[in-house]
């Protein structure tokens, strides 16, 4: 298991390309293809069986607040966006029927909870995700998620109720520099309602991470996933 | 379906739930004159809105031919032996259509006398109905027919077993598939493995969407609009294990309704009575009454081995007609008695439209939805 400390900063971090990130060391977090037994339904477990997902094997997380938010950052070398290897992937689709990257952290009180397999009923966790805008389709996005696990032909993934709503809530602001995508996940310290860790100075909080390809068509369950917890101190 | 949620399991709700009916349907093949009357009253009812407009839920194909989307056949899906067959997600440029046009530019801008009303983005290369009545053969036996097509509302329906949260469901009331968009999350793996290619994707909103059998409607006693608006009437609806209903009859009694493509493996419950086509012309101008103008092996590529005895039974009963005796069967296809076609669902939507001063809540048919003879 990895440590990340969010450390305390006086500036507003919640732009991944805001300066202050130069000084926050980061940890790598290894990535693995999630477990096609994992997958939610026979067809799923059948038609990748034999073709790679999980392509995203490493990205960069760092940490901070400044005192009454959380600014979670995370960066990889994307597929999609490189150029040559986005060709090569047979299943990239073109404008609006394109799959689009996407990033999640999974936030967990405790080491037993199933980070990889979006938690369980008695284990729930709250799943940060953002995904990016599709050419002429869907916006950018950004969602805040309850998940009690996956069961045989179900995802059980549901909104997280917001009780405060708006500046409150889970953000997030992305940018593509080069090949390398950026994502700053952010929202307001002990503001989440629900089964789901605190997140206040002093506390302690397990993170797990996820990645899809958009140009190889990964979605829902294939994906990446950390290979390893990491454990996120918030920084007194 | 906003709001419902059935369970968490959409494999486990296709397996477990005890159908207490199964609507289905029936075309009759050789009354159908490819008009799209059904693919048009569909269209306005149900796809008109952003992100839809390459939908076509219910379409008539031209047979042989690629179809729509494109080389659909050749796509994958269904199941062999239990096991899912991995499909190709179809994608719009493999449907087509959905084009924007610049009418106001033609139409008042002036410059309508001097150019053809034309796609804004560029020339299409392919679109619902592309290849229409280019068919196959030789001249002067050249052949083709018309193959409606919309989804199948299978009984093992693969795209319910690949939807990975639970928004895909069959219904235990009439066996209707249908989905709950809210839990959609767009993934399209019902895309990839529906071996028919009959789901859609609307990227603005983000879900898959397909034909839902005219829900509203069926509800309160109507018939989907595309069975009501065909001037040809071919399309017989009703439960599919009703002994005294048409389907039922022409399905498991005359044996002359076949499903696509069954070797697909999930068991559809739109049916259909092949075409017997006009007979073929010998070289020296005469009919060959013995020859077949769609070969057979099409044929039964397309709906089974059972297609050799759909036809005879179909020649047999033509022929006991022609010699001055009667057909049940026949007559049942003919469909005299214009509401014969639709079992218990024979509402007039413009009169419960009437009676309940507003729709209230249902889809009425937009194009000839007044009751005929």
């Amino acid at each position: 298991m990895s440590n990340l400390e969010a450390v305390r900063v006086s500036d507003d971090l919640s732009d991944p390309s805001a300066r202050g990130w130069e000084r926050i060391a980061g940890v790598s977090v290894q990535l693995g293809a999630a477990p096609l037994a994992d997958q939610p339904s026979r067809y799923i477990r059948t038609a990748w069986a034999a073709r790679p997902y999980g392509l995203a094997r490493t990205l960069l997380a760092s940490a901070a607040h400044d005192g009454e938010r959380l600014f979670l950052r995370l960066s990889w070398p994307s597929p999609t966006l490189a150029e040559g290897e986005r060709e090569r992937l047979p299943g990239a689709l073109e404008g609006p029927d394109a799959f689009p990257d996407a990033c999640a952290v999974v936030l967990a009180e405790s080491l037993q909870a199933p980070l990889g397999r979006w938690g369980s009923p008695e284990a729930p966790v709250r799943v940060w995700r953002w995904a990016a805008g599709v050419p002429g389709g869907v916006a950018e996005r950004v969602e805040d998620l309850l998940g009690e696990g996956i069961s045989e032909g179900a995802e059980h993934l549901r909104p997280a109720p917001d009780r405060g709503g708006g500046a409150l809530g889970v953000q997030a602001r992305a940018r593509c520099c080069g090949e390398q995508r950026e994502v700053v996940f952010s929202r307001a310290l002990q503001a989440q309602e629900g089964p789901a860790p605190a997140l206040a100075p002093g506390s302690a909080t397990v993170l797990g991470f996820a990645l899809w390809v958009g140009a190889n068509q990964e979605r829902s369950g294939i994906r990446s996933i950390s290979k390893a917890p990491c454990k996120l101190a918030v920084e007194q | 379906m906003a709001g419902e949620r059935k369970g968490a399991s959409g494999a486990a709700a296709s397996e477990h739930t005890k159908l207490q009916h199964q609507l289905g349907m029936v075309f009759d093949l050789n009354k159908c004159i490819g008009c799209q009357a059904c693919s048009v009253s569909c269209k306005v009812l149900w796809t008109q809105e952003e992100g839809a407009g390459h939908q076509w839920w219910c379409k008539v194909n031209t047979m042989p031919g690629r179809g729509s989307p494109r080389d659909w056949e050749q796509m994958g899906g269904g199941e062999r032996s239990g096991v899912p067959i991995p499909g190709h997600l179809p994608t719009r440029e493999e449907f087509g259509g959905g084009w924007e046009f610049d009418f106001e530019r033609l139409f008042y801008g002036g410059t309508g006398r001097r150019e053809a009303l034309r796609p804004k983005a560029g020339q299409p290369e392919w679109g619902p109905n592309w290849d229409e009545d280019q068919g196959a053969g030789e001249y002067p036996n050249s052949y083709y027919f018309y193959l409606p097509r919309m989804c199948n509302h299978c009984t093992n329906p693969v795209c319910v077993e690949a939807c990975p949260t639970g928004a895909m469901y069959k219904r235990a009331e009439d066996g209707i598939v249908v989905r709950n968009e809210d839990a959609c999350t767009g993934a399209r793996f019902c895309m990839e493995a529906c071996p028919y290619k009959v789901i859609y994707f609307n990227h603005i909103r983000d879900v898959a969407q397909h034909c839902n059998f005219c829900l509203p409607r069926i509800e309160q006693g109507v018939a989907p609009a595309c069975a009501r608006s065909c001037p040809g009437r071919l399309a017989f609806v009703g439960n599919v294990e009703d002994p005294a209903g048409p389907i039922h009859r022409l399905v498991n009694e005359w044996r002359v309704a076949l499903p696509l493509h069954p070797e697909y493996g999930t068991a559809p419950n739109v049916f259909y009575v092949p075409p017997l086509a006009p007979k073929p012309l010998r070289e020296d101008g005469t009919i060959d009454e013995g020859g077949r103008r769609i070969p057979i092996e099409y044929l039964e590529s397309l709906f089974g081995p059972r297609v050799r005895d759909a036809l005879q039974r179909l020649e047999d009963e033509l022929a006991t007609v022609r010699a001055g005796g009667s057909s049940e069967l026949l007559d049942t296809l003919i469909a005299y008695e214009w509401k014969s076609l639709f079992g218990h669902l024979t509402e007039d939507p413009a009169k419960l439209a009437v009676s309940e001063g507003s729709n209230g809540g249902m889809v009425v048919e937009q194009v000839g939805g007044e009751e005929r003879g």
